[in-house]
């Protein structure tokens, strides 16, 4: 999407009446945020979409779920993400007898100090990829979500505040689910988004052989922006503005997956308020200071398509939760 | 973004949930019909329900269907030996309804079978009129219109089932004043529709022309109102309150029926100079032609006639609601017999029944023959004898008449009658039976005469100077069924007589009192009168229709305000219409913009049609998309804007 040409309007916007206006973010700061999606864009070829979506997640303060089959690159994409942004990362590989200790930490008897030491997990840093997070215990899962949802974890009876910004990207593989434990509704609800990879296109992939590994892409990146900045960016994300007609367009979205033939449950509030919270985000990511349609829309399927519980038929096969959230866009319209 | 795909083609077939909502429409506009129905039509038609909610869309084989159609037709044709009239037409709107079913896939057979599930609800106005049926058409209309919006949404949560009916409410609201405009202004026929009036002998319970042991004592279970009474003046005592139905003559050993002659009108009428009591009836239908009064009617309306033996006819036989008036004067002597032949036929005893019964007469006569000491001898037999009042009397089988003064010794007030009316003939008395209702309830303003008050006495010949008298020897058995009503004298189960029952029971009819007094009775002369409140005294019904005509346009300009506010509020920024506007400008253009396509989408769409004019469209947008979206624009640009909008031309393509 491009951004707005800013120059044409400004003559006009000047006289704007006396409203509360949001307070202009940096340019240099945006730049930095471009370079950095450019970046990342280089080291993940063919997904801009995704990485697009992955970065609005990020923005609005959410975690993201990546779905895929094994090697489209959603390692990759945490790395790239985690070396760009120049955030402190960690990968935890989720199985069958990992436990909640393994994710959140131990306390371990100190001989020299004779007392107990608490030995920080993996969940301990800034960007956590947790591969195949449904091949975990729902224990483990739980500890995992609980640590997302609150950003502090509880050992031994003593709060620990996880590092800010805090950021979860989990992976799950929707084909081979022997062995598996589902992730239930309301913990899904944790991830603002949901994101698919899916194969690159032709171009995408024929550059991805004819370029050197990607390890080596990932050592020579450069970290652009840093914490600061980025709660910075995080700080402004909240302050974009949405205008009623858009809050309208928001609503009835909510209202149509309530209302929806084969649906069975619809978007709650806390996901009309990510909603409107992912869109903000996606505004800042097109350089602009107010909510679009077009942002809401191209966030919803990735958010909602996890969300909505979907009737199940006893003849046709179910359908997929993405196509009817894609069909809910469709049917309603932009005030 | 992606573009977004071109949305899915809509649902052909309707789903489960609203077939249900579907057949529940239907079934409720047969409801009615069922009861009247004979009982092989409704079996059919509660069948062809039940098989299509089970085998959602499986139509059975186009033959078959038209098979079942044509049975159904010919079912009606031969149950009613024809397709025409109130009856039969109904019944088989009812069995066209239920039968579209067996086709029932598509929204546009969904819709049909609403739009004619209308008009069948509609079809029992034509058999009642009562506030029941007023209830029942509203809650029908409701349902259709619910139904309809249940079909165009394309389905219907069970949670949002009380959403639906709020949204019809709020879709029949609007029609009430106009349907109110038409109920008192639309022209109304003085006489009525050909064929409404009609004598069909339905189910109406009520008394009948002949009496047999046991058919009065099946009305007392019934606790519908006969009739309503207002007196002019003070009320009579419970006692005096014999209301005259038919005087039945003729016996024939178990049935007693009327005289060919009773019809005959009199000459001989009391002058209405000694009338000393008027009363109003209000008599709901009974769909035969005998009207009641007290004995014995002076005055009485205009199209009824008073036969021979003063038991009053109306001319039609009563359809509906039937208000009229009477005075009647109580001292009259019905003591001039025109000829001999009634007194003859009120003497004739069937042969071989009563013999004992004969026998004990012979015995009374022996003793004393005058006419007065048999009469009383009777009374008093009854009187001493172990005789009982009550329903539940055993069933007389062969000689109903010396079981019943022999051997039960138990009955209703017909019996008694029946054997009184016997022993007096037996004595060489002439006597008859006289049915009608006996007593009544005092509902406050009114007094509320029911079915079950049902009652038959008897009626001796005392020579030129007395006449005809009423003797009731109920009376002598049960004092209480007189002075009391029939409540006072018969067991019945208690929990229908809970106090709270009865008096729900009179508040009910109160209802229904106000409704036929104010609603039904509603004609084209209280029409004419309509407007005289304000100083009109008659209007005619041209008249009539021009000021139909006016307040039907006001009220209908009132509903389309009505509608249009809400509109109104969403649309009432003038950039926002523009806009909109412009949009269906573009589209007429062939520039597609799917009503999901938000400013910037159709931004880039009209740039990509026609490069040249980039600049100005996305100044224009940009604009709108700062007034719309971001922090506003001042009121100065947004005129600017809205010009700008509506001023709006894409170039011809070269």
């Amino acid at each position: 999407m491009h951004s707005e040409p800013q120059s044409k309007v400004s003559s006009i916007a000047s006289n704007a009446p006396a409203q509360t206006t949001p307070p202009a973010v940096p340019q240099q700061l945006l730049n930095e945020l471009g370079q950095a999606i450019a970046q990342v864009n280089r080291i993940v070829l063919g997904h801009p979409d995704a990485i697009r979506l992955a970065f609005c997640s990020l923005l609005a303060g959410g975690h993201a779920l990546v779905e895929d089959l094994p090697g489209v690159g959603k390692t990759t994409l945490a790395n790239a993400l985690a070396c760009t942004l120049g955030l402190e990362f960690r990968r935890i590989q989720f199985t069958s007898d990992l436990l909640p200790a393994d994710v959140v930490g131990v306390s371990v008897y100190s001989q020299t100090n004779e007392r107990f030491a608490f030995q920080p997990g993996p969940i301990f840093s800034q960007i956590v990829l947790a591969d195949e997070i449904n091949r975990a215990p729902p224990r483990t899962q739980s500890a995992l979500l609980e640590a997302m949802a609150e950003e502090h974890v509880t050992v031994d009876g003593q709060q620990r505040q996880l590092p800010s910004p805090f950021f979860v990207i989990a992976t799950q593989n929707p084909v081979d689910l022997a062995g598996t434990w589902l992730l239930p509704d309301s913990q899904l609800d944790r991830f603002l988004l949901k994101i698919t990879l899916g194969y690159p296109s032709a171009q995408a992939e024929r550059l991805l052989l004819e370029q050197p590994d990607r390890q080596s892409f990932l050592g020579s990146a450069q970290a652009i922006l840093d914490t600061a900045k980025l709660q910075t960016l995080m700080e402004h994300v909240t302050q974009i503005h949405a205008s009623s007609a858009l809050l309208d367009y928001i609503q009835a979205l909510l209202t149509a997956t309530r209302q929806h033939a084969q649906i069975n449950v619809g978007l709650s509030p806390r996901a009309g308020l990510a909603l409107l919270r992912a869109s903000r985000a996606h505004a800042l990511l097109n350089h602009r200071q107010h909510v679009l349609p077009e942002d809401v829309q191209a966030v919803f399927v990735a958010l909602a398509g996890h969300r909505l519980k979907i009737i199940e038929q006893q003849s046709e096969q179910t359908p997929d939760p993405a196509v009817i959230a894609q069909d809910i866009l469709h049917a309603t319209a932009v005030p | 973004m992606a573009e977004l795909a071109v949305p899915a083609q809509p649902k052909l077939l309707i789903p489960r949930q609203v077939m249900l909502w579907v057949m529940a429409t239907s079934a409720f506009a047969i409801l009615p019909h069922l009861t009247r129905m004979p009982v092989l039509l409704a079996v059919g038609l509660i069948a062809v329900i039940a098989w299509r909610i089970s085998h959602i869309y499986r139509n059975p084989h186009w033959v078959l269907r038209t098979i079942t159609v044509l049975c159904a037709v010919f079912i009606v044709f031969w149950l009613h030996g024809g397709l025409w009239g109130r009856l039969p037409g109904s019944q088989l709107l009812c069995c066209m309804l239920i039968l579209k079913s067996l086709e029932l896939n598509r929204p546009r057979d969904a819709m049909l079978m609403v739009s004619l599930s209308f008009f069948v609800v509609a079809t029992w106005f034509l058999f009642s009129q009562s506030p029941l049926t007023f209830i029942y058409l509203v809650a029908g209309t409701w349902l259709g219109l619910t139904t309809m919006i249940v079909i165009n949404r394309g389905n219907c949560k069970r949670k949002e089932v009380r959403t639906m009916f709020v949204q019809g409410a709020r879709l029949a609201l609007p029609a009430i004043p106009l349907a109110v405009a038409l109920f008192f202004l639309f022209p109304r026929l003085s006489v009525p529709l050909w064929g409404i009036q009609g004598g069909e002998l339905e189910g109406v319970t009520g008394l009948s022309s002949t009496m047999s042991p046991g058919d009065i004592s099946n009305l007392f279970i019934d606790d519908g109102p006969a009739f309503r009474v207002t007196f002019d003046g003070p009320q009579p005592t419970q006692s005096e309150l014999y209301w005259r139905g038919p005087v039945l003559t003729r016996f024939d050993g178990r049935r007693w029926t009327q005289s060919i002659y009773s019809s005959v009108p009199t000459r001989v009428k009391p002058d209405r100079d000694d009338a000393d009591i008027s009363y109003e009836i209000e008599l709901e239908p009974h769909r035969r032609q005998w009207l009641f009064a007290l004995d014995y009617p002076a005055v009485y309306p205009s199209e009824s006639r008073l036969g021979l033996d003063y038991q009053l006819r109306s001319v039609r036989p009563v359809s509906s609601v039937k208000r009229y008036r009477i005075s009647s004067d109580t001292d009259f002597r019905d003591n001039k017999m025109p000829n001999s032949t009634l007194l003859n036929e009120a003497l004739r005893l069937p042969d071989g029944t009563g013999s004992r019964a004969r026998q004990l007469v012979a015995e009374w006569q022996a003793e004393d023959d005058s006419h007065q000491a048999i009469i009383q001898t009777a009374l008093r037999y009854f009187r001493d004898n172990p005789f009982f009042y009550r329903l539940d009397s055993l069933p007389l089988l062969n000689d109903p008449i010396d079981e019943f003064l022999f051997d039960s010794r138990a009955g209703y007030c017909e019996h008694y009658a029946s054997a009184f009316t016997f022993l007096m003939r037996a004595a060489g008395i002439p006597a008859r039976v006289v049915t009608g209702y006996q007593g009544g309830y005092d509902n406050g303003e009114y007094f509320l005469v029911r079915q079950s008050d049902a009652h038959a006495w008897a009626e001796v010949w005392l020579g030129d100077e007395r006449g005809w008298t009423r003797v009731d020897p109920t009376s002598w058995v049960a004092p209480d069924r007189v002075q009391q009503g029939s409540r006072a004298v018969v067991d019945v189960p208690n929990w229908l007589h809970a106090p709270w029952l009865v008096d729900m029971r009179n508040q009910i009819d109160k209802v229904r009192h106000w409704w036929n007094k104010n609603i039904v009775s509603f004609n084209a002369n209280r029409q004419s009168r309509l407007l005289q409140p304000w100083g009109i005294e008659r209007i005619d019904q041209r008249q009539l229709l021009l000021l139909l005509v006016v307040l039907s346009v006001i009220i209908s300009l009132l509903i389309f305000w009505w509608y249009r506010r809400a509109d109104h509020v969403r649309h009432h920024d003038p950039v926002v219409h523009a806009y909109h506007k412009l949009i269906r400008r573009l589209q007429r253009a062939g520039i597609s913009t799917p009503i999901y396509a938000g400013p910037q989408t159709v931004m880039r769409k009209v740039v990509a049609y026609c490069p040249v004019i980039q600049q100005q469209v996305e100044q224009l947008f940009t604009l709108y998309i700062q007034h719309r979206y971001a922090n506003g624009i001042s009121g100065h640009n947004q005129r600017v804007l809205v010009r700008g909008l509506n001023a709006f031309k894409l170039p011809k393509r070269s």
